[in-house]
């Protein structure tokens, strides 16, 4: 929102009640702006794993399923497959979550509701969330601010980390820039909570 | 006065709506506003892509399996609408080699604002 004070200077007004005085006119522009966005980009490859291929149309019949001669199903596609994301990136090296897809989380670790609730990132004491790398395989990381904002409950409730080298997690305050001792090209960061807290955004600008 | 949020997710909504289709290329100059199509397309790469919306966001999804672009080293990505006729983005990365053993997955994630 923009305001304009106009004809600010050396201007008087005056109207048939009173003397005239300094009042100075206000005018606001009543713009609202719409912006898309951009934020993270994810390169993910995966080599194809076991695979089972029919080859003619008319030959490759599929029978009635039978029991495999060990007594096995046999599952097809998912085994073997490898899955790496070589390139994560975020314009101007900012990293911004806000809860709305799960992208980011790594559910090995990850204890709280992410995303459960659109847009909330949500703790009870002694719940952890942790991320999946947030930016990779770019230029190498040395420093970079977290910043948490919380929509209920105190972000001085929640023990911070971050890690650069994708399993270093190094203490981190909110706010505040972080040098890391282990620097890396896999950012990652970690919150373990005290008490309910509710978190709506994390920011981490890197460099 | 401001913009309602239940406005901007039907702003999102009509965007995903609109988007067809992604590509990826081998130009490796980095985006400007003022671009409007890959620098080196791949056209084999081409395909429909996924969008899922929640509230403000979008996620776009392009796939390009085992079968296409191979050979190439992809190193620019792009998403278009407008029946194909519009870059909605375009993003530069480091390059991945295709070959027939991989399929690629390029996700890239969006908010539509009110400020």
């Amino acid at each position: 929102m923009v305001f304009v004070e106009s004809m600010q200077f050396g201007q008087n007004t005056s109207d048939n009640l009173n003397p005239s005085d300094n009042t100075i006119p206000i005018l606001k522009k009543t713009d609202e702006k719409l912006r898309v966005r951009e934020k993270s980009t994810i390169i993910i490859q995966s080599t194809l794993g076991h695979a089972w291929i029919v080859g003619s149309s008319t030959n490759g019949l599929v029978g009635t399923n039978v029991a495999t001669q060990d007594g096995s199903q046999q599952v097809v596609g998912g085994a073997g497959r490898v899955t790496t994301k070589p390139t994560i990136q975020n314009p101007n090296k900012d990293y911004i979550e806000t809860f709305q897809f799960t992208t980011f989380e790594d559910t090995g670790v990850t204890t709280a509701d992410w995303a459960d609730t659109p847009g909330s990132l949500v703790l009870t004491a002694a719940e952890v969330a942790q991320s999946t790398a947030v930016a990779y395989g770019g230029d190498t990381i040395n420093s970079a601010t977290i910043t948490i904002t919380a929509s209920a409950g105190s972000t001085t409730d929640l023990t911070i980390t971050l890690c650069a080298n994708g399993s270093s997690f190094e203490s981190a305050t909110n706010g505040t820039l972080h040098n890391f001792t282990t620097v890396g090209t896999d950012l990652r960061w970690k919150v373990v909570s005290a008490g309910n807290v509710t978190v709506s955004e994390v920011r981490i600008v890197y460099g | 006065m401001t913009v309602s949020n239940v406005g901007l997710n039907r702003i999102v909504t009509l965007i995903a709506a609109d988007i067809n289709d992604g590509r990826a290329g081998t130009g490796t100059t980095l985006p400007t506003v003022g671009d409007t199509n890959l620098e080196t397309p791949v056209v084999a790469t081409e395909a429909n892509v996924d969008v899922v919306t929640s509230n403000n966001s979008f996620s776009v999804t392009h796939t390009i399996s085992s079968a296409v672009g191979n050979g190439s080293t992809l190193t620019e990505w792009q998403i278009r609408m407008n029946t194909e006729a519009t870059q909605l983005h375009r993003v530069v990365t480091a390059g991945v080699v295709k070959t027939a053993a991989i399929e690629v997955t390029k996700i890239t994630l969006f908010d539509v604002l009110g400020e």
